[in-house]
């Protein structure tokens, strides 16, 4: 290989990799003295890193109050009573039999207890339809009511326990469509709920050691650190084989200049 | 070198946190796989004895208070989840007479450590089951992959949930 082309290479790779290089130096250092330096004790709340693993802190939150209750939903996240209960799709409506809440949202259902206790999600994966589009009380001469979810592959009525769901072919004779209606917005409320969420925050020493492997950043930054490594290897070797031809070089020359002086 | 500079913008400009979620096998078609006939649906609720029992298990506080079940006969198909590493891992486990006759990951969300889904892995699992009822030791061990021990992890305490779970439905049922 021309030494040109040996040198633009080492070059380029070079500069390239100079920033991960320097990264993958000081927080391999850093890690080294994850003790000395409390690194598992001091904890990141920055919202980009939150966000990075999930714990996105956010100003855009729906509130609703509905049966006396009070149900919150921040960036995907859903809270009913101060309690967080699942990463799910927007709330539809909210139900309340004897014995638990039922929280419908667009592609799942979470059965609360009483004392706001989650007792079971229902996964979009087990139940017949895609998304909810409405929940609607059926004309009841009994004391319970029951309700028809309502969605675009068809009606469907959960049994007493909301545990299988059979579809519902008969006429709606409907009382009342249930559904959650937003109510004014409560900074402090919300910004209470996010700080019991996410607790102290992601510890120093996992951030660390994610940015360190690339994790922090999925698969792109993995590829970037890896990528990283090998430039390593082909920085080692160009700069050694560059260094040989160089040398080569200046031997000839010497040995020509040493005939010439002859 | 113009390509090796596209290439590395390219990797940047790629989303930073690239959310993947493979299924596998939904759900309802590992039931549906499970069984000859119909199973039946039921739940198991987990009282704070039995909370506290998984806990002591498995280190995890399963969440919920109910977790449903399909049944036909001896034969028990349990759906559960838990955390590898920050994403939940959607399992499903066909027991028979408590001990597991299949195990498969359903939903995998993590962005590595998906190696747990190939049969080498999972094969594992088959005949596993409690070496006794009182110690709740499990009759052999589950060997990890490099690289998905979070995962790994995850799965092993999971397949000691559902022979947990299993065991006291038998129990209760007879």
């Amino acid at each position: 290989m021309r030494r040109k082309l040996l040198l633009r290479i080492h070059r380029w790779l070079g500069l390239s990799a100079t920033a991960f290089l320097i990264l993958l130096s000081i927080t391999g250092i850093l890690l080294n003295y994850t003790e000395f330096l409390k690194l598992d004790s001091t904890y990141v709340r920055n919202g980009f890193i939150l966000k990075l693993y999930g714990m996105s802190p956010s100003n855009e939150a729906t509130l609703y109050e509905s049966k006396a209750s009070k149900i919150a939903y921040i960036e995907e996240s859903l809270f009913f009573n101060g309690k967080f209960i699942a990463k799910t799709s927007q709330p539809v409506a909210h139900l309340k039999s004897e014995n638990f809440h039922i929280l419908l949202t667009e592609n799942e259902i979470h059965l609360i207890s009483l004392e706001n206790e989650l007792i079971e999600s229902i996964k979009q994966k087990s139940l017949p339809y895609d998304q909810l589009t409405a929940v609607l009380t059926t004309l009841s001469e009994t004391a319970s009511p029951s309700y028809i979810l309502i969605s675009e592959n068809g009606n469907f009525k959960a049994d007493p326990y909301w545990i299988t769901f059979d579809s519902y072919e008969e006429s709606i004779q409907t009382e009342a469509a249930e559904r959650l209606y937003p109510t004014k917005s409560d900074p402090a409320y919300v910004q209470s709920l996010m700080q019991s969420f996410q607790g102290n925050g992601i510890p120093l020493y996992r951030v660390l050691l994610d940015l360190h492997s690339g994790k922090l950043f999925s698969v792109a930054g993995q590829t970037i650190m890896n990528l990283t490594a090998l430039s390593i290897l082909v920085l080692i070797t160009s700069g050694l084989m560059s260094w040989k031809k160089r040398k080569r070089r200046i031997c000839e020359n010497f040995d020509r200049c040493k005939e010439n002086a002859s | 070198m113009k390509t090796l500079r596209h290439f590395i913008v390219l990797i940047f400009l790629a989303s930073p946190s690239i959310a993947l979620e493979e299924v596998y096998l939904e759900p309802n078609q590992f039931i549906k796989n499970s069984f000859e006939t119909e199973p039946e649906i039921k739940t198991v609720w987990l009282k704070k004895e039995i909370k506290a029992d998984i806990k002591e298990l498995t280190g995890l506080d399963y969440p919920g208070l109910r977790i449903r079940y399909w049944e036909v006969g001896n034969k028990r198909a349990w759906i559960l989840e838990a955390i590898g590493k920050v994403k939940l891992i959607t399992t499903g486990f066909l027991i028979n007479d408590q001990s597991i006759e299949d195990m498969r990951v359903l939903i995998y969300r993590e962005t590595h450590g998906y190696e747990v889904q190939y049969p080498f892995f999972r094969n594992q699992f088959k005949g596993l089951r409690f070496e006794s009822q009182k110690s709740y030791k499990l009759n052999k061990k589950i060997d990890g992959i490099s690289g998905a021990t979070l995962s790994v992890n995850a799965l092993t305490k999971l397949s000691k949930i559902a022979l947990y779970l299993d065991t006291l439905v038998a129990q209760s049922e007879n």
